[in-house]
This record gives structure tokens, sequence and C-alpha cells, in this order.
């Protein structure tokens, strides 16, 4: 470090603002906030276990978002980051989609990327883009800023929510018991289903973080 | 099974037991915190019969009562409470279970268990959870299936390579109870007791295997000797040990997000026993397959299902098909019209039915 410092005495003020200035144009041209990009690594990181990856819905009682892109971007974020009760759906989306983590610039940039993908014609037969065409690449872990442990063991556990309860039995909306019960439910259901412990943790993730 | 067998059968659980809960003392669970919860389900059924009256209501509750405490350990007991319109009550102990999570893929069980061999009764039997409002033919009281014993279990679940889920339960218990029906019928009551009368254990488990999240096989065996508790008829006699045998095997397919697949096969044998004053062993053997799709924004569901059972007693030896026709106002409530199509050479058995169910899980 001492070498590194005794070095960098020797840039000279120009050099100095040559960088500022490259690296400036370097973060200017990255992806901002709520943008396309981002929103698609949101989508796969957050709504895709329920969703789907074609977004028509991973499981019983979540609808395909195809049908929702009529509402303003406004209703939809609002949506997102409050939750909403589907008419005619027996279960409830979780606010933030179950992600505590999740912001309004966020959830603006989910409802680009939808909007986006849904507008975009398909890159042809075999190669989907698209959420809302056809089915996207499984979800990366660590892919963005918020992907800490919490949000992907979230991710992991409404995936393993959907696969495992919905075998046996209509699923229950989270919001349905509180963070303690959810605890004995997961414990229960752990025993009964004979989910080993790291499914089980991650399920319980999924249920407290959507209730 | 001789007494060298438990020692060595029991041996093995508990070094599995020993062996399990080693790697998991580097974690520190939370031991202080006890959380009480209550869940259950009940449910009202009105069942029109062929030929007969019906009744205009039968009623189940069956309470959970759940006690956590930690992270490992949970006592959990299910009582079941039964009334109907012709003024049959019953009332009983379902199971009631000490559990401790050793690891990450294992936990012993003790105490009255829903039998893990085979899977309709330990994971589909509660009303909000079966998506006809009768249980398959042959999967009930009376039926194919052992449904409650007490004892010890090790059971659990382990992540495999690419995807695949394995879960296990093995268990050593006291098994069924072997009666009499009549004068020379053999009668085989599998709920469980606590009171070992013929002295006699059984063994076995079920492993299932998930090639992937949506598939489940699965195979069940039992093994071990029951003895003929004849009652006041055979008091005179030393009645000798016969063997007792269970195999089965399931299978759960969910096809997509609105099908759900799923079948099982299973079947309980007695060994023949010169000796005894009923000479001659016996077979209960039952099946069923079963369909359902969703629709109707998930608020609908039809279920069709098909089965068989044969057992010694003309009463419960039926093929049946059944169609039914749920509404779920909420995933776990749900309105549920079944219509049953019995074939059998007992009266009672042929009649065909009619049942309209309101269950609620909670």
């Amino acid at each position: 470090m001492t070498t590194f410092l005794h070095r960098a005495m020797w840039l000279s003020a120009s050099d100095v603002r040559a960088l500022a200035v490259a690296f400036g144009l370097a973060i200017f041209s990255m992806p901002g906030v709520g943008s396309a990009s981002d929103g698609k690594a949101l989508y796969e990181s957050t709504c895709v276990a329920c969703h789907g990856p074609a977004g028509k819905g991973a499981i019983p009682g979540v609808p395909d978002l195809a049908t929702r892109l009529s509402k303003p971007d406004a209703q939809l974020v609002t949506n997102i980051l409050n939750g909403v009760q589907t008419p005619g759906s027996p279960m409830a989306m979780p606010a933030k989609g179950g992600n505590p983590a999740l912001t309004a610039e966020d959830a603006q940039a989910i409802v680009t990327y939808l909007r986006s993908t849904a507008a975009a014609p398909s890159a042809g037969k075999g190669t989907p883009t698209s959420p809302l065409a056809a089915s996207s690449p499984a979800p990366s872990d660590g892919v963005l800023s918020m992907g800490t442990a919490q949000t992907n063991a979230f991710a992991r556990g409404a995936q393993a929510w959907a696969d495992t309860c919905a075998r046996c039995h209509a699923m229950r909306d989270p919001k349905t018991e509180s963070d303690r019960n959810w605890q004995v439910v997961v414990t229960h259901m752990r025993l009964r289903a004979g989910l080993d412990g790291a499914h089980a943790d991650d399920i319980l993730a999924f249920l407290q973080g959507s209730n | 099974m001789s007494r060298s067998h438990h020692v060595v059968l029991v041996g093995g659980l508990l070094a599995a037991t020993l062996a399990a809960a080693a790697p998991t003392e580097a974690t520190a669970p939370n031991d202080s915190t006890v959380i009480l919860h209550v869940a259950g389900y009940a449910d009202v059924t009105v069942t029109d019969t062929a030929g007969d009256a019906g009744t205009l209501g039968a009623v189940t509750f069956a309470p959970i009562v759940h006690l956590q405490v930690g992270e490992r350990f949970l006592i959990e007991a299910e009582a079941e409470f039964d009334a109907d319109d012709r003024g049959g009550e019953a009332a009983g102990l379902e199971y009631a279970t000490a559990n401790w999570l050793l690891g990450d893929s294992s936990a012993l069980v003790v105490g009255k268990f829903l039998s893990p061999v085979g899977y309709f009764f330990q994971n589909l039997h509660p009303s909000w959870i079966n998506k006809l409002a009768s249980v398959p033919a042959g999967f009930g009281h009376g039926g194919a299936a052992p449904l409650t014993d007490v004892g010890v279990q090790l059971r659990g679940g382990r992540s495999l390579a690419e995807g695949h889920q394995l879960n296990y339960a093995l268990y050593l218990a006291n098994g069924p109870r072997l009666g009499l029906e009549g004068m020379e019928g053999l009668d085989l009551d599998v709920e469980g007791s606590s009171t070992n009368r013929d002295g006699k254990r059984v063994w076995g488990g079920r492993v299932g295997w998930l090639p992937r999240p949506g598939l489940e096989l699965g195979a069940s065996l039992t093994r071990g000797d029951v003895v003929l508790d004849s009652g006041e008829m055979g008091a005179s006699m030393a009645e000798p040990a016969r063997a007792y045998r269970v195999e089965g095997v399931d299978v759960a397919w969910q096809a997509s997000r609105a099908v759900v697949l799923r079948g099982e096969w299973i079947r309980q044998r007695v060994g023949d026993a010169a000796m005894s004053a009923v000479p001659a062993g016996a077979t209960w053997r039952a099946w069923y397959v079963q369909g359902a799709y969703r629709f109707g924004a998930d608020r609908w569901e039809t279920v069709l299902r098909v089965g068989d059972s044969r057992s010694p007693h003309g009463e419960s030896t039926v093929q049946q098909t059944a169609l039914g026709l749920n509404y779920l106002i909420r995933p776990s409530t749900q309105l549920k019209l079944s219509w049953e199509v019995n074939d059998s050479d007992d009266a009672v058995a042929e009649a065909d039915r009619v049942l309209l169910q309101f269950a609620h899980g909670f």
C-alpha cells in the first residue's frame, strides 16, 4: 500500500483529471437503476419462483403477467411494493414479492423489463428472450448488488415451496401464519415430507419474507 | 423377529442417530424459544347412499397441537373427534410424537405416529388435502394399509447430485394386532397401540426418490411377526407366531401446474400357522390411481380416481370409481362433491354414494 501511494504521488493533476473523467464515463455508461437489464436480473431472482420463467405462473393461483400490463406503471409498482390480491385467485401476492430488500426503483425496473420483453419480437424459434413470450435462462446467484445470501435463500425457498408443497395440497397464502408459526409449520412439514434441513430453511426464509 | 434381530436393529438406529447428530455440533440452535401452535382440520360430510337413507351430516374435528422448543425439538399430537346424525361418536388420539431434529438429513421420532409405510395415510388423508370426499377403497380404517403404530422412527431427507432428492423413514414398532372377525376370519387392527399384546415387533419403512421436483417414486416394506389374539375362544391355546409382511409402491407426478397424477399399491399379508386355531393366513391388498385437474383461476378442480380393494372380508372387497368436482373457497377451504360407483359382492359395499363435503384446514 505504501508503495502504491508513493507511486500515485507522481501522477500529475491532468492525469488525475483524465482518470476522473474516464471513471465518470464508465459509471455513466453502466446500466442505471430502473433499467430493463436490472429488471431482468431482479425478475429472475425475486419473481420467477411464483411467476415462472415465462411469466405465466409457476404455481396455481398466480396469473399470467401478460394480462396485467395494461395497467399504468405507477399501479404496477404499487402492486409490487404493497402486494395484491388478484380477483378470483385463492392466493395473494406478498408485498415486494416477499423480498424485503426490493426498492421502488427495483419495482420500476421489473415493470420496465416486463414491458420491454412484452413489446420485443421473439428472437426466433428456440431462442426465447422474453419472460412473457417464452422461457428465460435460470436465475444466477449474486447477479445483483441485492443478491445477498438472504435473497438467494428467499428465491430458493420460493421454488422449493412451489415444488414441494403443491405435490400434496393447495398452496396456502404465506400471510395466513405469523413468522413464529411458520417456523413450527415448516418443522412439522420437514418431518412429514422428508425435507432436508437446507430446503426447510429456504422455505422458511421465503414464507417469513412473504409474510 | 428374534431378540438378536431387535438388538441389531435398535443398535443400527442408535448408531445412525449418533452419526447423524455428530456433524451438527457446530451449529448453535436457539434452545430458549418455545412456540405453541394449533393447526388441524375439520369437515362436514353429507352422504346419499343408494338404497339407504344416507346421513344428513357427519362431522370430523381434528386439532393438532405443536410445541416447538428451540430449533430442534417438536412435540406434536393430533386428536380426532367424529360424530354423525345416527348417534355415532368417536374420539381418539391419531398420533402423539416427540421429534428431535438430529441434523440436516435426519430426525428421531418417538411415540405413536402415522405409519411411514405407504403414502396416502401419512400425507394425504386430512380432508382439506384429500381431493375427494372419501378415502380410496382399502386405504382407510379396516383396509390394506397400516395406519398408525407405536415405536421409534428415524426419518429425513437428503439432496443428491443433479437435483435429485431422497427421503426416507425407518421404524421399529409394536405392529398390528391380529384378531378374529366371527369365528374363523382373521382381522387385522392396523391402528397402533401402546400395549404390545403379542410381544412381537415389526420393522420397515419407506424410501422416496425424486428424480426431479415434480415427480416422487416411493417403495415401502415391513417385516415382522404377529400372534393371533383369539380372545375367549382360544384362551386355552398357545398361539404360534406367524409372519407379517407389507409391501407397497407409490408415485406422485405434478405433470403441470394444473394437473397432478398419483397412484399407490399396497399389500399386507399374514402367514399360515399350522398349529393355530385359524391355520390359514390372509392377504389385504389395495390400489388406486388418481388424476386431478385445476381450472377456472385455480378455483375449480375435477378429480377422477379408480381403485380396488381385496380383503378376507366382503365389506372391504370392492372396486371403486370416484369422480369429484371441488370448489376452492380458499386454498385450505374447499367444497367437494364426489360420486362413487362401487362394485362388490357385499350389499353394503356395493352401494353407490354421492358425498358433499365442506373441508377446512387451519
